[in-house]
């Protein structure tokens, strides 16, 4: 059989209960991951993003070793916890060493990871956790873990990110108003009773959320790339906050499925089957997808930016966006 | 005494403010007229943005500040506050209307069933400033001339009877400053209040009705034909390096 017959052999493999829902709730987390992302990118805090993503681990690994469950409202705590802890510390660094914005968050997640992937070493004999799925997730065993919803049986993680996705976008809906202004003109929100630190806190708290209840499926790395890398592409083609979430949610989308394609067919294209590897990580796939359609916005932007003419109205946007 | 008061925009008494250790304001005392357009000058460090601040209740301070008549969470609604552009992310995405439409949500409530009547009403303020045509581009599109413009039109959806603006004129040219001084003489004309922090004392005499001198403390306050003299503004400016267009 050639590589090519194999590829297309391992799609044909293809059910619905398995790789139909691991499409699925990566396709969930994306547009979970699409409005908090977006505002943390539009906001100059991707790097947030990151230090959210990282620094859960701890609360997540300490509130399974208290509990010995996986319970959602135990990791939810901890991992709340975790994050509370992580913008204390990097707050402290910042305004009492004078440390760098960038440089505090950097030092106090770090550290908040570091803790955690020593808790979760230790909580490694408990089996349901290992370094490996903090880490990248794991997605492909997802579908398997599954829960009677409305007469069906769901995989619990694409319930439990559909309701942080509805959540996220009610959130952002209902305190939208005052999360524009405060993210635009802080000065102006803060005098016109905007309540910016509230709005900073709603926004951290959308990215913890969502950052739980990928956690599994997509791992701690991988988050930060659904979270941060289609908002920053999405950014590249829209002028306004409202598009720009809806394309991170397309964008994240499109890379669910690459991704999980790309990870079923590269191993026999690339010869790997033969060498015992019939499939790649789904998440590491989707990472790299994601990273392909960045590119892919930035070529058209560069191509669509190269058309325009040259009279000092040429957009910083695609024209289309708004 | 009681009808100063009653005419009086601001009322700040025996104000200090101070950063950590380091004291900004002390003792600073002024009334600013209601329906007057008023300039705040002084050298750079002299405390003005902190005037400004502390009227809004964005920092701690020690004395009396008395806005509109109350204090500033009284009327906070009534009251439209432009930051310096370096405070404003510029390249965030955002369209010119959706500036306007925060004033509209200032005074109608930042949640409820209100964008239709916002926009309607920030797409007038902006017709008011001539940036209707620009309404739907993003706001960081645009020169800083039109950016000031847009704060303008943003306090006139927030219906404000008190605006103030921190050093509006930074970084634009001289004749896109006419044009905004003439703006905010047309928003005093219909009975705003105006309050802003400027750097360009050549136009202080014949452009404000009022003007503050800032050094550390009050140093003058009153009409601006009056104040800006050669001795008030020697004892404002002093040595301080750079202030530039001073003409007293």
């Amino acid at each position: 059989m050639s590589r090519g017959d194999a590829a297309i052999e391992a799609l044909r493999a293809w059910t619905p209960e398995v790789d139909g829902w691991i499409i699925a709730i990566g396709a969930l987390a994306a547009i979970a991951c699409a409005v908090p992302g977006t505002l943390l990118v539009a906001r100059r805090q991707s790097m947030a993003a990151d230090g959210i993503a990282h620094a859960v681990l701890p609360g997540i690994a300490g509130a399974f070793l208290l509990s010995g469950t996986r319970d959602l409202a135990w990791m939810a705590g901890g991992a709340a916890v975790a994050a509370v802890a992580m913008s204390a510390g990097s707050a402290y660094l910042e305004r009492t060493l004078r440390v760098e914005r960038d440089a505090a968050l950097g030092i106090a997640y770090t550290v908040l990871f570091a803790l955690g992937l020593a808790l979760v070493v230790r909580a490694a004999d408990g089996v349901d956790i290992d370094p490996s799925c903090v880490l990248f997730g794991a997605i492909e065993f997802a579908p398997l873990d599954r829960v009677q919803a409305g007469g069906h049986e769901v995989p619990r993680a694409a319930i439990v990110i559909a309701a942080v996705a509805a959540a996220n976008v009610a959130v952002a809906a209902l305190a939208w108003r005052p999360i524009l202004a405060s993210s635009f003109d802080r000065g102006f929100a803060r005098a016109a009773g905007a309540r910016p630190a509230a709005c900073d806190a709603v926004v951290g708290a959308m990215a913890t959320a969502t950052c739980v209840a990928c956690f599994e499926s997509l791992g701690s790395v991988i988050v930060v790339g659904m979270l941060v890398v289609p908002a920053c592409a999405a950014r590249l083609a829209c002028a306004r906050l409202v598009p720009m979430a809806m394309l991170a949610a397309a964008i994240g989308c499109c890379a669910a499925v690459l991704g999980h394609v790309a990870a079923c067919v590269a191993a026999p294209i690339a010869g790997l089957d033969a060498a015992g590897v019939r499939e790649l990580s789904t998440a590491g796939c989707v990472a790299a997808s994601l990273g392909a359609c960045f590119a892919g916005v930035a070529w058209v932007r560069a191509i669509t930016m190269r058309n325009l003419p040259v009279d000092g109205t040429r957009a910083t946007s695609l024209p289309c966006a708004p | 005494m009681t009808d100063d008061h009653e005419r009086l925009a601001i009322s700040i008494d025996a104000l200090d403010v101070a950063y950590g250790p380091r004291t900004v304001l002390q003792g600073a005392t002024v009334g600013i007229r209601a329906g007057a357009m008023t300039a705040i000058v002084g050298p750079n460090g002299a405390g003005k943005s902190t005037l400004l601040r502390a009227v809004m209740g964005m920092l701690p301070f020690s004395g009396s500040v008395r806005v509109l008549g109350g204090p500033i969470d009284a009327c906070r609604k009534r009251v439209a506050y432009v930051p310096q552009r370096a405070a404003v992310d510029w390249d965030f995405p955002i369209t010119v209307r959706q500036v306007a439409e925060m004033g509209a949500h200032a005074r109608l409530g930042w949640f409820g069933f209100t964008g239709r009547r916002a926009r309607r009403e920030s797409l007038e303020a902006l017709a008011d400033v001539g940036l209707a045509d620009l309404a739907a581009r993003p706001i960081g599109e645009l020169s800083g001339g039109q950016q000031q413009r847009a704060f303008v039109a943003r306090a006139l959806a927030q219906r404000a009877d008190l605006v103030l603006l921190d050093e509006p004129f930074a970084s634009i040219d001289a004749t896109t400053e006419r044009d905004l001084l003439d703006l905010l003489a047309k928003l005093r004309d219909r009975g705003t209040t105006v309050v802003v922090v400027h750097h360009d004392l050549s136009t202080v005499r014949d452009r404000f009705d009022d003007a503050v001198l800032v050094r550390g403390t009050v140093i003058a306050h009153g009409a601006a034909r009056k104040v800006m003299t050669a001795e008030l503004l020697a004892r404002t400016y002093g040595d301080a390096p750079g202030h530039g267009t001073a003409s007293a």
